[in-house]
């Protein structure tokens, strides 16, 4: 109880009193149509940027485009890159959004969804799958494809679930405890990774290995659509508590006290977080950093009003994860580097950077 | 305006004759991706190497492929650079991958086709005889397997005629830095180079690649350690191997290496690596008969 009160969230401005302005939904949602424009135009193959939007517009039966792509340049920008630009979008959004809330759900900057135990019990899942993949491909037959991304959703709602259990005591849920019980949640799921890697044989170790670096090289149209419903769900559940995150920034009891249900906040939340985090590490393995990093920027350039803090979290999520992957399929064309680890060179200097600052402070 | 169409027209015209004069050529074959070193060394073999525009990384270390632009990990590939590269048909070991690539490259209108990697002779036959019926050269390819027949056939003679002395034990080590050693136990590529050259595979005990205990080396008493070449100096040369626990405490072994793609699939040159390991082992089994080729 008093620990939970130790850390607040950190305020670099007081809570604005008036409605959040319109300024920054403009910046940043052009800036997230640029970088669907960008990733949609540069990769390596050549599609004429000239030729996209028109194309764009004859596929959603719009008009008539006025320059033909040939074949390969359609199956590209149709089969390749629009599915993998939509899933980045979405994965971004919802991993930025699930730490801006987390955050302030815990009053913790330094909350991730991964200190819930949600991704590394995704991990677990997708491992245990990785190396049982003979055994099961024998039972599954063609659904072998969604073999892992299954088992790490599995994987994610069953630790987060268990963590938030342990969490629990008397019918409350102990925000400290809960992370306390991610953490051990997580030590559990790295051991039993551990073993599994034992059992694995060379070609599954690697296999391992490229997964949890995350890539978003998967995306088509049936993982898109798989993961729109829990992405978009996840999304919609944490925007519509902004204001009872800005009442729990004064406290849980206070928060209370103002008429917010802040046990079924919690639950609603950490269950919002399992759903969008386990869907998005099931489709593109490990991506680290997003949650954390995003909106700490921005809880520092628009304060901590959750009402725009949110929002402005999944256009900036979308966009970084956009551009981490437009480097990620460009920089080493025709081979590709992990996306997990781009964001992470891009996210920790930024990252150092504001401890930096904050020490100064 | 008017005047450039016309001479559009007269140079298409010109091309026109042109391509009626010149002999019929058939359809030009499809470019070629080859994915896994033992796929790309059958492919150049089978003299289909100047269709190969791409390659994965381990397949870039075979001399024949080095100005051949890489692709990446042949298990973590990226569908769109595959596709900028052009080529029609994509030739892969089973390990080529992920899965929802190869089949985003299908989606895109590319021929994408896997060859099993099992680790025997028989697999390698049928591997190059698949190759090259897909590459529209079957007899070229009955040509390759008859000469890795022979090649094998002089292996294990030569294996025969030193029959009656002990077998040399071989240790196989796939090494990347001295902190990743793992140990090539039955039913991989390395216990399959070291049987056909009539040698034992120290560590057949165990199955697939293990992780390299330092008493468990010992107790498997290696006459000769075989490392893919590339390895070898990320372990630091036979002298950072001989520091190593396990094989510090074994005397006399000596170092014997094969190139990577040998270590790592059974391709055509298969029965030239064999003869290979078995000059390198040839002294300790105290042959003389054995040297000539």
């Amino acid at each position: 109880m008093s620990a939970s009160e130790a850390m607040p969230v950190p305020a670099s401005r007081p809570v604005p009193s008036r409605l959040p302005g319109a300024r920054p939904w403009v910046t940043l949602g052009l800036l997230l149509a640029l970088m669907v424009l960008v990733s949609l135009a540069v990769g390596s193959m050549t599609v004429p940027p000239s030729a996209i939007l028109g194309s764009l517009w004859e596929a959603l039966g719009l008009g008539e485009a006025s320059e033909r792509l040939d074949a390969m340049q359609r199956a590209v920008l149709f089969t390749l890159r629009l599915p993998r630009v939509l899933m980045a979008v979405m994965v971004g959004g919802v991993l930025a959004t699930t730490g801006a809330a987390l955050q302030a759900l815990f009053r913790n900057p330094l909350v991730e969804p991964g200190l819930l135990g949600t991704s590394s019990g995704a991990a677990l899942g997708a491992v245990l799958a990785i190396v049982l993949d003979v055994t099961l491909a024998a039972h599954v037959g063609p659904l072998r494809m969604l073999v892992v991304p299954g088992a790490a959703f599995v994987g994610a709602l069953a630790a987060t679930v268990l963590a938030l259990r342990l969490g629990t005591g008397g019918g409350r849920t102990d925000t400290p405890r809960v992370l306390l019980a991610g953490v051990a949640v997580s030590a559990g799921a790295f051991a039993g990774m551990g073993l599994l890697t034992h059992a694995a044989t060379d070609a599954q170790l690697r296999t391992i290995t490229f997964w949890s670096l995350g890539s978003l090289g998967g995306a088509s149209w049936e993982t898109v659509g798989a993961a729109a419903l829990p992405l978009a769900v996840t999304l919609g559940l944490l925007l519509s508590e902004a204001r009872a995150l800005n009442l729990m920034l004064l406290g849980e009891r206070e928060a209370w006290h103002l008429g917010v249900d802040v046990e079924r906040l919690k639950r609603k939340l950490i269950f919002a977080a399992a759903l969008g985090v386990g869907a998005a590490v099931s489709f593109c393995g490990m991506i680290g950093f997003v949650g954390l990093l995003v909106p700490a920027l921005l809880r520092i350039a628009l304060g901590p009003d959750h009402r725009r803090l949110l929002a402005a979290s999944a256009l900036s999520g979308a966009s970084l994860l956009l551009a981490s992957d437009l480097l990620a399929r460009t920089l080493a064309s025709p081979s590709e580097l992990p996306v997990g680890a781009l964001t992470s060179v891009l996210g920790v200097p930024a990252f150092i950077a504001l401890l930096a600052r904050k020490g100064a402070a | 305006m008017r005047r450039t169409a016309s001479k559009w027209g007269l140079v298409a015209a010109l091309f026109a004759v042109a391509a009626h004069a010149a002999p019929p050529v058939a359809k030009p074959a499809p470019k070629l991706i080859t994915i896994g070193p033992a796929i790309t060394q059958t492919v150049f073999a089978l003299g289909a190497g100047d269709r190969v525009v791409g390659v994965d990384d381990s397949s870039a270390a075979l001399p024949e492929a080095s100005k051949v632009r890489t692709v990446g990990y042949q298990r973590a590939l990226s569908a769109e650079g595959v596709l900028s590269l052009g080529a029609g048909l994509l030739l892969g070991s089973a390990e080529a991958g992920p899965p929802p690539v190869l089949e985003q490259l299908k989606q895109a209108g590319m021929k994408v086709e896997t060859f099993a990697n099992e680790p025997t002779v028989e697999g390698a036959r049928a591997r190059i005889q698949g190759i090259a019926e897909r590459l529209g050269t079957p007899e070229q390819g009955k040509a390759l397997v008859a000469k890795l027949d022979a090649d094998l056939k002089k292996a294990a003679d030569r294996a025969t005629q030193v029959k009656g002395s002990k077998p040399p034990r071989i240790l196989a080590i796939y090494a990347r830095g001295s902190g990743t050693m793992m140990v090539a136990g039955s039913g991989t590529v390395a216990d399959t180079l070291i049987r056909l050259t009539g040698a034992v595979n120290a560590a057949d005990s165990l199955q697939g690649y293990k992780p390299l205990g330092a008493e468990a080396v010992v107790a498997a008493a290696p006459e000769f350690v075989l490392l893919p070449a590339s390895s070898v100096s990320s372990v630091g040369g036979a002298e950072g191997l001989a520091k190593l626990p396990g094989l510090s405490q074994v005397k006399g072994w000596k170092l014997v290496t094969v190139e990577d793609v040998d270590f790592m699939g059974l391709g055509p040159n298969l029965g030239q690596a064999v003869a290979r390991v078995q000059d390198a082992v040839a002294p300790a089994s105290a042959t003389a008969k054995g040297g000539g080729k």
